[in-house]
């Protein structure tokens, strides 16, 4: 060992020797790359989303890494891929009679049956989403948490920046949390923005649309308080207000407009059919409440989470999420269960009558995720380690939406069909860090 | 307004309140433990955001950590 | 003779190196900690336990400060705060140390010097003072931490 000792003393020397005569600068700039690289831990995730009866289908592969320095700062990266395929309700109501819709680009049209709720299968987009946190001390108590991110699709691109402060106090049972962020959004849709209120036209006709963009920014805080409440028990409680200002439509979805006795379609200027394109306030502000705590029972855990929202919009939802977590030697098993309902908007109609054309402005959305809707999920995660120490694991959920499927105000044919188009999807998601 | 003026009076109140609650820096162990941190698992966190935000009306509410070892 | 003493010497010099290559540092646990053992000795008592993850981090160069003071007269004590000594002793074969442990599982020391964070480390001089108190262990501070060392042993008397 000594003899080992001495060699390595001398190869140090000449080490040294050579940084002088090169530059040590060489030397040691090939020491920090080397450290630099070394030491992330890395996720990589795939989840799988598919909903029934010919809708949405997603693959969303994830690559995340982060490295803890030296002086305990946190760089971190995420990579999202998100690969859409299959139809959305465009906001049209079933009808007894064939719909004809055109496509947003204004080329092509698709039909939908009668009784059937109608579809836009136009969209196969993708979504390339990129963000970078980094996370550093301010003192022994405070910490700061910076953050950014990218994401771009077809017809949306989305850039925004956020700033948290945390600051641990009590012997750090508790911890304020008080955090901005900015969002700036770029929407193109195809073929161009829809004239809100504006009628659905055929293909061989002029179509209603504007500019080819428009754009919209978002402001948000999020505050909060964590607390330790005994050895086994943890809370928390958040606050959150976010303004939103500019475009809110949904260019690609309508309203059918009915007729007042009969509840069936109304001919159009150039369709069978008259459908109005959606619009919506230029201003949004969402208020939200949340609270979560979490229990030890043992070697297991238990987490519960309840979330009011309210806004201007006249939507106000509460989130309930149980999840149960059974700890193995060497795997968990962790069962989950989530229950949120929302009430409608203000400017939410499943269909409107003919009558009501002229004085329904300014705002009217069919768009099913602004109704009155309730969905329930269950779900169910496994982990486990592999052979070499990393950790897997498994997620298969089951989210059921619905909404009122027999309004009161639903008129003639329309109390024939669901006025809510049902959603049952299936999510599975596979996880390996390393 | 008022909503805000009643959410900032009870966050006050609520932080004088808690410098009773709480544990000794030793007795952290079962709080140090991976599935007791206030989001454990972040990237599940991220996927069930995206897919409740593209459809429901509501998004986030969730937010930055706390708890855990305390130490450092 | 003079190559019958080169080759004992050898042999020697071989089995020193074997035992220095392949011996891992032998856990000892303290019964008690008795500060009066230690006089004109630097003792570094620190705080640790199995589930703290800047601990971990620490052991690496609380074993390389013991192993470059030790014949200065330093003196480390992991004093571990597992309610169970069996969480600390399986931790111990995955992270080993070599410095001295005691097992404190009613946190009796921890109160006694008001912990305020974990790890925690009280310095104490030759005198038995306590001389100076780090709370939590960032590697980005490792020569801050060994110049208080290094500051206390430069007091003691073989080392002037």
């Amino acid at each position: 060992m000594q003899k080992m000792n001495k060699h390595k003393n001398i190869r140090q020397l000449l080490k040294t020797a050579t940084g002088c005569l090169l530059g040590a600068a060489a030397t040691v700039q090939a020491d920090a790359e080397e450290v630099f690289f070394s030491g992330w831990e890395t996720d990589i995730a795939v989840l799988a989303y598919s909903e029934s009866d010919d809708r949405v289908s997603a693959y969303e592969p994830v690559i995340k890494t982060q490295k803890t320095f030296a002086d305990d700062s946190v760089l971190g990266f995420k990579l999202v891929l998100d690969a859409l395929t299959g139809a959305s309700p465009n906001g049209a109501t079933p009808s007894d009679q064939v719909q004809t819709f055109t496509r947003p680009s204004g080329n092509g049209s698709y039909q939908t049956q009668s009784g059937e709720t109608p579809l836009d299968d136009t969209f196969h987009d993708t979504r390339v989403s990129f963000s970078a946190n980094y996370q550093h001390d301010l003192g022994r108590l405070d910490k700061m948490i910076w953050g950014g991110n990218l994401s771009k699709e077809f017809d949306f691109f989305s850039t925004g920046l956020s700033a948290t402060y945390l600051h641990d106090f009590n012997n750090r049972n508790s911890t304020f949390s008080f955090g901005l962020s900015g969002e700036y959004d770029l929407i193109e849709p195809v073929g161009g923005i829809a004239t809100p209120l504006a009628q659905m036209q055929a293909t061989d006709q002029l179509q209603p649309k504007g500019e080819s963009s428009d754009t919209r920014f978002m402001g948000e805080v999020l505050t909060g308080l964590t607390q330790v409440i005994d050895r086994q028990t943890i809370m928390q409680l958040n606050y959150g207000y976010a303004q939103s200002s500019g475009y809110h439509n949904d260019p690609y979805k309508v309203t059918s407009v009915v007729d007042d006795s009969s509840g069936a379609l109304v001919s159009g200027e150039s369709l069978p059919g008259t459908y109005l394109y959606d619009s919506r306030p230029d201003k949004r502000i969402k208020h939200s409440l949340y609270g979560k705590v979490k229990h030890a029972f043992g070697a297991d855990s238990a987490d519960f989470s309840y979330r009011y929202m309210w806004d201007d919009w006249g939507v106000n939802s509460h989130t309930f999420n149980l999840a149960y977590r059974k700890n193995f030697t060497n795997w968990y098993l962790q069962p989950t269960i989530r229950y949120y309902m929302q009430s409608e908007a203000d400017f939410y109609r499943h269909s409107i009558r003919e009558s009501e054309v002229a004085y329904i402005a300014p705002y009217l959305t069919s768009d099913y995720r602004l109704a009155e809707m309730w969905a329930s999920t269950l779900g169910i995660k496994i982990g486990f380690k592999t052979a070499n120490g990393n950790k897997n694991s498994i997620r298969l959920q089951y989210y059921h939406q619905d909404g009122d499927k027999n309004p009161s105000d639903a008129i003639g044919i329309q109390k024939n069909y669901d006025m809510y188009p049902t959603l049952d999807a299936f999510v599975i998601q596979y996880n390996y860090s390393f | 307004m008022k909503t805000v003026y009643i959410a900032l009076l009870s966050g006050s109140l609520l932080m004088s309140g808690c410098s009773s609650l709480g544990v000794q820096p030793w007795e952290r162990d079962l709080l140090a433990r991976d599935d007791m941190a206030v989001d454990n698992a972040p990237l599940d966190s991220a996927f069930d955001d995206h897919i409740y935000f593209s459809k429901e009306a509501s998004s986030g509410g969730q937010g930055f950590s706390g708890g855990g070892c305390g130490c450092n | 003779m003079m190559k019958r003493t080169i080759q004992l010497l050898a042999v020697i010099m071989m089995f020193f190196a074997t035992l220095q290559v392949n011996a891992q540092p032998v856990p000892q646990w303290l019964d008690k900690v008795d500060m009066t053992q230690y006089q004109n000795k630097v003792v570094y008592l620190d705080f640790w336990a199995s589930w703290c993850g800047p601990c971990r981090k620490s052991f690496p160069w609380l074993n390389s400060m013991q192993e470059k003071y030790a014949d200065k007269g330093f003196v480390v004590i992991g004093v571990n705060l597992d309610r169970d000594i069996n969480t600390a002793k399986q931790f111990i074969k995955n992270v080993p140390a070599n410095f001295l442990l005691y097992s404190d599982p009613g946190s009796e020391l921890a109160k006694k010097y008001k912990l305020v964070g974990m790890p925690s480390s009280y310095i104490f001089s030759a005198s038995g003072e306590l001389s100076e108190r780090h709370v939590g262990f960032k590697k980005s501070k490792v020569e801050l931490y060994e110049a208080s060392i290094v500051k206390l042993l430069n007091q003691l008397p073989e080392n002037k």
